[in-house]
């Protein structure tokens, strides 16, 4: 029932999404062929006020909600992350990301696994607003690499009969000709490793002051993994389940250290006209003035 | 006001996205499909030729299982190997005689975990394997890992 109703609420997302934008391209399209039949020249839109933006423009550390929030909501792994992205020319974001990742699963018929380790990603952003005004809000796409190296223990927990007594070494491989179960399963911090590139999609808003808060979307694909011959991984701290390619989600809170960096400034558009002797001259609509933020 | 509400609509379609890839992506077990010893009959004057046997029997010494329940016409077959025991006898009934043969294959047993949601495989591979002769003659193990490929592993020669 709650995913129907999550169905709808996207269903009439997309309506506003979709519909009102071709219904506004379908109003622009007459407006402009009725203007060419009235042989009206076509407007051109002034320039707006454009975002000169420092080279430094703070540092931004982020903590990942997301992670915590599914392992709540019952996914199996749990992971927590912080990272630290540096804001240049308010269009490109270095960033490392740090975090560590768990997973301690058992299923119906006694098998058991068990995984905990670190992991890191660093890559880069890139905002494709850095021009506007509101300059906090960024709209952002970017690559990771990421990697981790870690160990895990697969097990297999036999059944004892307690009334009759025997057990059944491996319930998750009995024999279904020959009958009887095979012998228990027990792989002890068996170790790997793998490393993988991430796509991210974003968008991190100003919500308080230096506070901003933040979604990703992350495509992540295998690069290279460390596999045994008798146990693969199931679960890779920071990548997901153990598959050539797998998907994330982020959501973070973030603070802004500003201290020395300067604020963007706004760049006024300059106008070309001609005069009445048909000479070109420049008409200043402002000068540079210090964005304000407040 | 206006920056917040797209912000949670974009975070909204996100998770949407994020729960249609994840239920796109069904899991696939077929890694631990059982594992099958592919034999394929031979005549034994002209060993290039495929022999076919009017009608073949297979039940697995030991149980009342019958695996190959009188099958016409056959050139070949799978056969399942014990999970739980270092060898595997099969018992073959032919047609229009009273003799069977049986066929001990001598093969070692290494569960592979490959999830949690679908378990374990199990890999086999034969060692050796011993046979009668009232029906046939001879018995070569060509590939020793049992499989799912239909890779044949022995050529039975009659």
């Amino acid at each position: 029932m709650p995913y129907r109703i999550l169905g709808y609420i996207i269903s009439l997302s997309f309506l506003c999404f979709v519909a009102v934008p071709v219904s506004a391209q379908q109003y622009s399209d007459n407006r402009q062929q009725q203007q060419q039949m009235q042989g009206t020249p076509k407007e051109k839109k002034p320039e707006g006020p454009k975002l000169k933006a420092p080279l430094y423009n703070g540092l931004y550390v982020s903590a990942d909600l997301y992670g915590l929030g599914s392992k709540l909501l019952g996914s199996d792994f749990l992971s927590s992350e912080i990272g630290v992205g540096v804001n240049l020319k308010n269009r490109f974001m270095p960033t490392i990301e740090l975090g560590y990742g768990k997973t301690n699963k058992w299923n119906e018929n006694g098998m058991h696994y068990k995984s905990n380790a670190p992991y890191f990603r660093i890559g880069v952003d890139y905002n494709i607003r850095f021009k506007k005004l509101d300059y906090e809000d960024w709209l952002y796409f970017g690559v990771r690499y990421g990697y981790s190296s870690f160990k895990y223990t697969i097990g297999n927990a036999p059944i004892v009969d307690p009334r009759y007594g025997g057990q059944i070494d491996n319930p998750n491989l009995i024999d279904p000709i020959w009958g009887g179960s095979s012998i228990p399963y027990y792989e002890n911090n068996v170790n790997g490793n793998m490393s993988w590139y991430e796509l991210v999609a974003g968008v991190r808003t100003k919500i308080y002051k230096n506070f901003f808060m933040g979604w990703t979307l992350r495509l992540r694909y295998k690069m290279s993994a460390k596999e045994t011959s008798n146990a693969s991984p199931w679960y890779v701290p920071g990548f997901g389940k153990y598959a050539s390619s797998a998907n994330g989600m982020t959501y973070t809170l973030i603070y802004k250290f500003s201290l020395g960096a300067k604020k963007p400034t706004v760049v006024m558009p300059i106008e070309k006209k001609k005069s009445i002797t048909g000479k070109k001259i420049i008409v200043h609509r402002g000068g540079n003035t210090p964005f304000n933020t407040k | 006001m206006k920056k917040l509400t797209h912000f949670f609509i974009f975070g909204m379609l996100a998770l949407v996205i994020i729960q249609f890839v994840s239920c796109a992506e069904e899991t696939d077990c077929s890694m631990t499909a059982r594992k099958m010893l592919n034999a394929t009959f031979y005549k034994k004057l002209n060993t290039a030729q495929k022999d076919t046997l009017d009608s073949l029997t297979v039940t697995a010494f030991g149980t009342d299982s019958i695996i190959v329940n009188k099958d016409v016409k056959v050139s070949g077959e799978s056969f399942p190997l014990n999970w739980t025991a270092d060898s595997t006898a099969l018992i073959f009934h032919y047609a229009n005689t009273t003799k069977k043969d049986t066929i001990k294959i001598w093969h070692s047993n290494a569960p592979i975990f490959v999830s949690m949601e679908c378990g374990y495989s199990m890999a086999q591979t034969i060692s050796k394997v011993s046979y009668t002769k009232h029906v046939l003659d001879s018995i070569y193990v060509a590939y020793k890992l049992a499989n799912i490929d239909a890779i044949q592993n022995i050529r039975i020669y009659y």
